[in-house]
């Protein structure tokens, strides 16, 4: 699929083979807290990308799963994402949970990716097969456009960029901060991209 | 800015070996002329910020899991005499450090020996991930700490700081260290916590270790006379959850 989305590229632009690229996603679910009535912690496998209100309501307060993202392209801190916060943190983080919040938190899924990177102009391209251990789970394409910090702005661009590939349909994913009620003049941060990884790499967890 | 990596604070993971003191009041002058002439060097002195988070309790706890408290420590920045700037302190944009102190390990040893792991924030709503880690906030306090350097020696004096309460403010329960003229002492005698301590990568590192014990052996020696560097009883230093 990767070779196939690559062909696609190459065949409406020139472009520019950069390198290799990998990446790490790692989700965690939340041990019931004491207290809680008896919902199950349940993994909703409905792909349902519309999250309706009644799934939230099944969540303790705070949501019940934490995503950690590891990104070649912001090298100095993972994203930590959980369904009411996101941000930036050091790696050692990651060291803290497994070693001291073993009994909050236990590891549920972890995806890997790995493929390549194009540049088509002001676009960077990369694209990845996403495994799970030896499963092949689907293929992420992420398309960054710097010249534009401005999110509503940066959104029609890269959307015309990517339909102007003719890919086979895939799940276009773009949640500013306030989901989908983006605020005027919003701009860009990482915390941006991390929110759209967490969101397609998390595979329906937490409906 | 980065907080100086030297600062008590701002490593992520290690291995903390350490003498504790209390220091009275009227000593403190003194004792940090000392150890300024011991280190050659003027202190160095924040102020902290300490939140303190307690995990809620899962519903079942597996064997041999432990919750522990969580800190976060940020360091205030110096209070701006703008009159018209209200409040002026914002705690959700400080920068924030996680930080995990291990129970002291049972030892022998003539020091206190613990695991601290930590991690600071980047971007984003730190107070925010950590309540939805499973976390309540349980009190916060202000610190402030003169920081000095001997050779692996990390020196601190410190002296526990609290806000007078107010209710009404937003985010009260962070606590708001302006003005920094109203932070009172804990501890009624306002005296001080003298801390001398090493930090080595791993506790495996056992040469580093006895290098460790014994530049903190040496220390004490320094001091004698002064002050008595003591190891601290293990358990009132635990940060487990009963």
């Amino acid at each position: 699929m990767v070779p196939l989305l690559a062909d696609h590229l190459g065949k409406c632009h020139q472009p520019l083979y950069t390198g290799k690229w990998a990446l790490e996603h790692r989700l965690l679910q939340k041990t019931i807290p004491s207290g809680t009535s008896a919902a199950s912690p349940t993994t909703s496998s409905s792909p349902s990308n519309n999250q309706s209100p009644q799934t939230h309501q099944q969540l303790p307060a705070g949501g019940n799963y934490m995503q950690y993202l590891d990104l070649p392209h912001y090298p100095q801190r993972l994203i930590v994402s959980t369904p009411s916060a996101i941000v930036t943190l050091d790696r050692e983080f990651e060291l803290l949970v497994r070693s001291k919040l073993s009994a909050l938190w236990s590891p549920r899924q972890t995806l890997r990716g790995e493929g390549v990177v194009y540049e088509v102009d002001d676009f960077k391209v990369r694209i990845a097969n996403i495994m799970q251990g030896d499963v092949w789970k689907g293929v992420l394409v992420e398309v960054e456009y710097a010249p534009c910090s401005t999110l509503a702005v940066a959104e029609g661009v890269i959307r015309g960029f990517v339909e102007g590939l003719g890919w086979p349909a895939g799940r276009f994913t773009f949640v500013g901060k306030g989901g989908g009620k983006r605020a005027e003049g919003e701009e860009w941060s990482v915390l941006d991209t991390g929110r759209q990884y967490c969101e397609v790499l998390r595979m329906g967890w937490g409906g | 800015m980065p907080p100086p990596p030297h600062l008590s604070f701002a490593q992520s993971a290690y291995h903390e070996l350490s003498l504790y003191s209390h220091i009275p009041a009227a000593r403190q002058p003194q004792i940090l002329r000392v150890i300024s002439g011991i280190t050659g060097m003027l202190p160095e002195t924040t102020l902290e910020h300490h939140l303190v988070y307690k995990p809620k309790r899962p519903r079942q706890l597996g064997q041999n899991m432990e919750l522990y408290y969580l800190q976060l420590i940020s360091i205030v920045p110096e209070e701006q005499k703008h009159g018209e700037v209200e409040g002026g302190y914002d705690v959700k944009s400080q920068k924030w450090r996680m930080r995990l102190e291990d129970v002291p390990e049972p030892t022998r040893k003539p020091v206190t020996s613990r695991n601290v792991l930590g991690a600071g924030f980047g971007e984003g709503d730190s107070l925010g991930l950590v309540d939805s880690l499973g976390f309540m906030l349980q009190t916060n306090y202000f610190m402030t700490v003169s920081t000095l350097i001997h050779n692996n020696i990390i020196i601190t004096l410190s002296q526990v700081l609290l806000p007078p309460t107010s209710h009404a403010a937003p985010n009260a329960q962070y606590g708001n260290p302006y003005p920094t003229s109203g932070l009172q002492p804990l501890d009624p005698a306002r005296s001080w916590v003298l801390r001398a301590a090493v930090r080595v990568q791993s506790h495996q590192d056992l040469e580093s270790i006895n290098t460790g014990v014994n530049e903190l052996k040496g220390f004490k020696e320094l001091m004698r006379g002064m002050c008595g560097l003591e190891v601290v009883e293990r358990l009132a230093l635990d940060t487990r959850v009963r």
